[in-house]
């Protein structure tokens, strides 16, 4: 198994990096090129990133496990977030595409920066993002030495071929080398899982002799068709109300908002993104379910740690199918990471680097960045801290805060500028971001995010809060406006 | 797109997910077959198809 993994990702790791060798021949002069590939993504392109930033190993790990442990209700929690998603690049974010291109934004926070003409946003959002961030990078980089050591292989040999992936594909050449990489890591996960479903249903069931008629009665009697006890009202708004503004809260995402070179683009992004979600949706649920089935008819081992769920099935597969899902996991681990290393590297360098000196060598410095937090990701992953691990499920969370600050900026431009909407906007990031964190340290990341305060998830409250003063904010800098002589 | 159509759409889609996560906890809590699958399933199917109409027409 061991050397047929090694030959797998050897094979996975040379194309990719020759994919992205190529990339280089865009050209990166500038930090608008090295961050936003200069605007000028195709559909296809941008589509591909778009999901494969999106979906990372949490899909054929947590929600494959999630699913076996608590039945459908995680098809819920993982729908909602395409649904929500689909509504936002539909609605508002078209427009966020357009003043992107006009006032030249390149990272998340210098967009919010400008929004609300202040500096000081853009400083505390850039740091937002590194306390929420880092510890999901880590995260990543985690999941790909787990995946090491399910192999045999050691996990800081993980750890390493994680990180000099992560380096290596972002620093060749930016977006555009981290777009075509992620391309091709997003084929690659969606042909994995169909994989996967086309050898459970083809070979592995029948093996045991049994139908999906079987397996479906199995999970009905259960109770795995309908909401278990896991998923309560409050924990299934717990789980997915962070996810609903996953699209306008992560700048790793909300950078791809700026890159569709045109309006056809863009909308082969929303197409292609739409669908490919869907289907990677269903086919990860169907896997949990149907791992499920079998361990009620006794047919596959109950299987206690549901993120050894995917791990634990594989072990029943062809050395080399086995090895190109593993990879798979790999591909969603880095794609998402190395994206997250850049939209985090943007804000530091266009927030504070270029608005501080010249600008004359951004582009060593966003290298400098991305190495420096792919090497500080790298000793977290390596320390094995459980809290780290935990922390990372809240970085959501701690993000929420600036939904409602970017999106009723990208509705009403003119009265973001106030002074009132940039205050409130100051102390709705910080006040939202302190209760995430407040309560993180009293009751543990894990247990902030499914506790609730008065009957509500804290997640909302965190929601509640930043979105009141934001609102207030908003009315007040509308009410001046008007009241100002023409 | 007029901005009418925009206000529908936007108001159709508040409608939409706010039934992804009232029906299930009204009707389909105990569901016993592939129903609750089939509700969460085709709602998003109809809105991403919804959706895609929508900004083909929207973005110019």
């Amino acid at each position: 198994m061991i050397n047929v993994f090694i030959a797998v990702l050897t094979a996975y790791f040379l194309l990719g990096t020759a994919i992205a060798y190529l990339s280089r021949r865009r050209g990166v002069k500038s930090s608008s090129d090295y961050f936003v590939a200069g605007y000028r993504l195709g559909g296809f392109l941008s589509a591909m990133t778009y999901a494969a930033t999106t979906y990372s190993a949490f899909m054929m790990v947590g929600l494959v496990g999630l699913t076996y442990a608590t039945g459908v209700g995680a098809l819920g929690f993982e729908l909602i977030y395409l649904l929500a998603t689909l509504v936002l690049l539909v609605t508002i974010a078209p427009k966020a595409w357009v003043m992107a291109k006009e006032r030249g934004w390149v990272s998340p926070s210098e967009m919010l920066s400008d929004l609300y003409s202040s500096r000081a946003l853009g400083y505390l959002v850039a740091a937002t993002y590194l306390v929420a961030l880092l510890p999901y990078i880590s995260a990543q980089l985690s999941g790909i030495a787990v995946v090491f050591e399910g192999v045999g292989l050691s996990y800081g040999l993980g750890v390493a071929v994680g990180t000099a992936l992560l380096i290596l594909w972002v620093a060749l050449a930016g977006m555009w080398s981290v777009a075509t990489t992620d391309a091709y890591q997003g084929l690659w996960m969606i042909f994995s899982a169909a994989a996967l479903v086309t050898w459970l249903t083809f070979s592995f069931i029948p093996l045991k002799g049994v139908n999906l008629n079987d397996l479906t009665a199995a999970l009905s009697n259960a109770g795995f068709l309908g909401l278990t006890s896991f998923w309560s009202f409050n924990t299934f708004l717990a789980y997915t109300l962070p996810w609903v503004f996953f699209a306008v809260t992560n700048p790793q995402v909300v950078v791809r908002v700026f890159i569709p070179k045109d309006g056809r683009a863009y909308k082969n992004m929303v197409s292609l993104f739409s669908i490919y979600g869907f289907i990677y949706t269903v086919v990860v649920v169907y896997v949990g379910l149907v791992s499920r089935g079998l361990t009620l008819l006794n047919l596959f081992e109950n299987v206690a740690n549901r993120d050894l769920v995917t791990p634990k099935l594989l072990l029943n597969m062809d050395a080399t199918l086995a090895s190109i899902i593993y990879v798979s996991i790999i591909a969603a681990a880095t794609s998402t990471a190395n994206s997250i290393v850049l939209a985090v590297a943007s804000s530091f360098v266009r927030d504070i680097y270029e608005k501080a000196f010249s600008g004359k060598h951004s582009l060593k410095v966003a290298n400098a960045l991305v190495l420096t937090l792919s090497v500080a990701a790298a000793g977290i992953a390596l320390l094995r801290t459980g809290f780290i691990v935990d922390l990372s499920v809240l970085t959501s969370v701690i993000l929420l805060p600036l939904a409602p600050i970017t999106i009723l900026a990208w509705l009403n431009p003119n009265i973001s500028r106030s002074k009132e909407a940039r205050a409130a906007a100051i102390a709705s990031v910080a006040l939202g971001v302190a209760i995430a964190l407040s309560a993180a340290t009293y009751l543990g990341p894990r247990a902030t995010f499914l506790s609730s305060w008065g009957g509500l998830p804290i997640s909302l409250w965190v929601l509640i809060t930043s979105t009141s003063i934001t609102l207030i904010g908003f009315t007040l800098g509308k009410l001046r406006s008007v009241g100002k002589p023409s | 797109m007029k901005s009418s159509g925009r206000t529908t759409y936007a108001l159709l889609s508040v409608i939409v997910i706010i039934a992804f996560y009232l029906i299930p906890y009204t009707y389909l809590r105990s569901s016993k077959d592939l129903t609750l699958t089939a509700f969460w399933t085709s709602l998003t199917l109809l809105w991403i198809i919804t959706s895609n109409y929508v900004v083909r027409r929207w973005v110019k």
